[in-house]
């Protein structure tokens, strides 16, 4: 590994959990908001991230094993956002009233319109 | 009020005291790096550095200790058995603190014997407390585990954040014992003393203050225990499932098997995802909530701590964790920016939550808002990512020319400290510590006065309807 590579292998590695967090960010805000800009934003944010781990596996001398854990990361980053979103809506529809009668208006309205929509 | 509670208060006001000493020592030691010749022998950078990063761990266990002493009696519904030890040994702590702080700038080294170790400094990272504070701190952690314990027992009853809780207490007190042996063989020390340091932080810690959270959420927008104890329940298994094992990747160039590559590199990697999970959950809640809390300050200071672990130790860790990169990265400022911006995410913001939380309760206000702690919120984090973003480019710098161009020997490690990126990433720390010095200056302000002129307000709106 030369000088140059070690830096834009890090840099690289870097990006590719940033771009894992701005995926889960938008995600999760285009579920909340429903909005089509955000939702675009999630699908750029994790072709960004695929991007950042074709250029690992294409680009960095790191050792097989680690382009492989990079390439299953970038799936399992695929699916923490969804799946973590749907645990917990379903967590939340066995939730009772919450003790503080404003929020629990706020969150019991928000929560059935997103079952609406699902 | 319960007593216990009061204690609680104490213990975090004297966490905010220890955090204003860690970022005076630490404003002092980014000084010798753009003036070395700063208080040479008077006050050397070790001493300095060493004052820094202890109040690190003191000011984040206090801040612990406080919170759970605070939420306890209000689990429970019941004061905490033995409080009045617990009471006591606050006191000897913070006096314990001091004597340590004392010596450190007073003393600071002796020669290379027993009592040096027992009265001046252990010489261990971290735990470089003397003997008799270690022995102490054992003290302390034991009555702290017993008073949670044993009030659990006295009350009959148990709730999931309490047992998992209780979970954690054991092994973090019994972790700490691995601040005492005294190891020749420089390999088989680190090998144990990253027990102590890495399964404290990155499992033990991790677990204590998903507990601290859950209960926060609780108390601050009524959030459904069952949801919460749901989430700490996977949290847990997540965290510990690749914390515990993560310890890996402090063990690459310490002389262990080579194994340790492929469990420290697989391990580090799994960490950023439930990282990643606990984005999803800020941005559920909060978006659930439109961004309203009644104690803003708290909600926003949760919200800061879900995003600043994700960045500081998924995002910040991550680039450095691999084994081929780590050859070059460790112990450069690289890893002193991951280090800086992960604990704070990590646990910083989450001790501030706490703070305004018990605040509004012991303020007996309905909610807290006001200017101070934005303002505050802004240069504190502002303050952090300047110096992690600023470490960082040196860590870069120093790891690239110092590390793999000159092959980590002492004069590319000289020739380093001259380069301009060097210099100027160092006086960029010194200004962004300034502006974090500033925000703490502001919370502190906030924290005194906040809440205040709401309760005083109180009576004289009853008058007012009274008459």
């Amino acid at each position: 590994m030369t000088p140059r590579t070690m830096v834009v292998t890090a840099l690289l590695l870097g990006a590719f959990v940033a771009a894992a967090g701005a995926y889960g960010l938008l995600y999760c805000l285009s579920r909340l908001r429903d909005r089509r800009g955000l939702r675009i934003g999630s699908y750029l944010s994790y072709t960004a991230l695929s991007v950042i781990a074709a250029m690992v596996i294409a680009l960095t001398p790191l050792h097989a094993g680690w382009k492989v854990l990079i390439a299953a990361s970038c799936i399992a980053y695929l699916m923490i956002p969804p799946v973590t979103w749907r645990y917990l809506t379903r967590l939340h529809r066995g939730e009772k009233k919450s003790h503080d009668p404003r929020f629990a208006k706020h969150a019991d309205r928000h929560f059935a319109d997103l079952f609406r929509r699902a | 009020m319960y007593r216990s509670q009061r204690l609680g208060l104490k213990y975090l006001t004297a966490s905010t005291v220890m955090f204003g000493a860690m970022i005076v020592f630490g404003l002092l030691s980014s000084i010798y790096y753009i003036q070395p010749g700063f208080l040479l022998n008077i006050f050397n950078f070790s001493s300095a550095k060493i004052i820094h990063i202890d109040g690190l761990v003191i000011w984040l266990l206090m801040g612990f200790i406080g919170s759970v002493y605070w939420f306890v009696p209000q689990e429970l519904e019941r004061e905490v058995d033995g409080i009045g030890l617990a009471e006591l040994l606050f006191w000897v702590f913070c006096a314990a603190v001091a004597v340590v702080v004392l010596v450190l700038i007073f003393v600071q080294y002796g020669a290379a014997n027993q009592w040096s170790m027992w009265f001046i400094n252990q010489g261990r990272k971290y735990v470089e407390a003397p003997r008799w504070a270690a022995v102490g701190i054992v003290v302390v952690a034991g009555v702290f585990a017993y008073n949670v314990i044993a009030t659990t027992v006295k009350a009959g009853r148990t709730t999931g954040i309490l047992t998992v809780l209780i979970a954690d207490l054991i092994p973090l007190l019994v972790l700490y014992f691995d601040a005492f042996p005294q190891l020749t063989s420089m390999s088989q020390d680190l090998f144990w003393w990253w027990w102590l340091v890495h399964l404290w932080v990155e499992a033990t810690w991790e677990v204590l203050i998903g507990c601290i959270m859950a209960w926060t959420l609780i108390h601050m927008v009524g959030a459904s225990r069952r949801v919460v104890e749901s989430w700490l329940y996977v949290q847990v298994a997540l965290v510990l499932g690749t914390g515990i094992l993560g310890l890996g990747h402090h063990y690459f160039w310490i002389g262990t098997p080579r194994y340790w590559f492929a469990i420290g590199g697989v391990f580090s990697a799994f960490e950023p995802l439930p990282l990643l999970g606990m984005v999803v959950h800020a941005v559920y809640d909060a978006g659930s909530r439109h961004l309203q809390a009644a104690n803003r300050p708290a909600f926003f200071w949760t919200l800061a701590e879900a995003f600043g672990n994700f960045l500081g130790a998924g995002v910040f860790g991550f680039m450095m964790t691999l084994p081929q990169i780590n050859m070059y990265s460790h112990g450069t400022q690289w890893t002193a920016s991951h280090g800086h911006f992960a604990f704070w995410g990590a646990y910083g913001c989450g001790v501030i939550a706490v703070l305004y939380l018990a605040l509004e309760k012991s303020r007996g206000c309905n909610g807290l808002d006001g200017r101070a702690w934005k303002w505050s919120f802004a240069l504190l984090n502002l303050g952090i990512l300047g110096m992690a973003g600023a470490l960082l480019v040196a860590g870069i710098d120093q790891a690239f020319f110092e590390r793999a161009v000159g092959g980590s020997t002492w004069n590319a490690y000289l020739a380093m400290q001259g380069r301009p990126w060097f210099i100027e990433s160092m006086w960029a720390r010194f200004v962004f510590g300034l502006v974090f010095a500033a925000g703490y200056a502001l919370l502190v302000y906030d924290l005194l006065a906040i809440g205040k002129s709401q309760r005083a307000a109180v009576p004289q709106v009853t008058a007012a309807a009274g008459s």
